[in-house]
């Protein structure tokens, strides 16, 4: 339990440095709006509301790892939350279902626009290619390295 | 896989949140190996085992997969 208490307390450290640079990004960008190409409010938004979902994410984390370091029961929850062999093998299925449905899914999309726009066509497949290398990839290295 | 987990604890009065913690996984697979809709691995077979003072054939039902 120790080394998993190091970890948490490296991982919350790593968290809050995350959390910090977070912040500066977007007060830079929010700073140098004028600099930066003529955005529309949509994006600007959008930005805004996901460096903010982000950031209450990693603050929740935060707290959820400083009161485990604090607390052994707790800090021992958490070990068993993180290693628990049924939850791990969900995270396992869903991943790789998600993963073939995503590459499907981008592989259709990726034949319609090619009829209606060429930008969206090599975009759409070029992130259909990207997901198909990243599975390979990792296809390889299980089949290797199990 | 048929198990006789909840048996056990009934019999011993342990609760599954009580087995859970002491077996290292969440209260919900042991819900789930209960029910039939998980299969234990082999280490937390024989965690739950050990848990017991049994071994993993006396909690575990191994006759559906003799027959495969």
């Amino acid at each position: 339990m120790d080394n998993f208490k190091r970890k948490i307390r490296s991982r919350t450290v790593f968290l809050i440095i995350l959390f910090v640079s977070l912040i500066a990004i977007y007060l830079i960008l929010f700073l140098n709006q004028d600099k930066l190409l003529n955005s529309s409010n949509d994006i600007i938004n959008f930005h805004g509301g996901v460096l903010s979902s982000f950031g209450i994410l990693l603050i929740l984390d935060i707290f959820r790892y400083l009161r485990a370091i604090k607390d052994d029961k707790k800090l021992r929850k958490l070990y068993i939350k993180e290693h628990d062999e049924r939850a791990i093998m969900i995270m396992q299925k869903t991943g790789a279902a998600g993963i073939n449905i995503c590459i499907i899914g981008l592989g259709l999309a990726t034949i319609v626009a090619g009829y209606f726009n060429e930008l969206i066509f090599l975009t759409l497949l070029g992130a259909t290619l990207f997901v198909a290398l990243i599975k390979g990839l990792f296809k390889i290295y299980y089949h290797r390295n199990l | 896989m048929k198990t006789k987990i909840r048996e056990l604890r009934q019999k011993n009065r342990i609760t599954q949140e009580e087995l859970a913690l002491a077996v290292g996984v969440t209260r919900q697979t042991i819900t789930s190996i209960e029910g039939e809709k998980y299969t234990a691995s082999l280490v937390l077979a024989y965690k739950i085992a050990r848990y017991f003072n049994m071994t993993i054939e006396e909690v575990f039902d191994f006759s559906e997969l003799e027959e495969i």
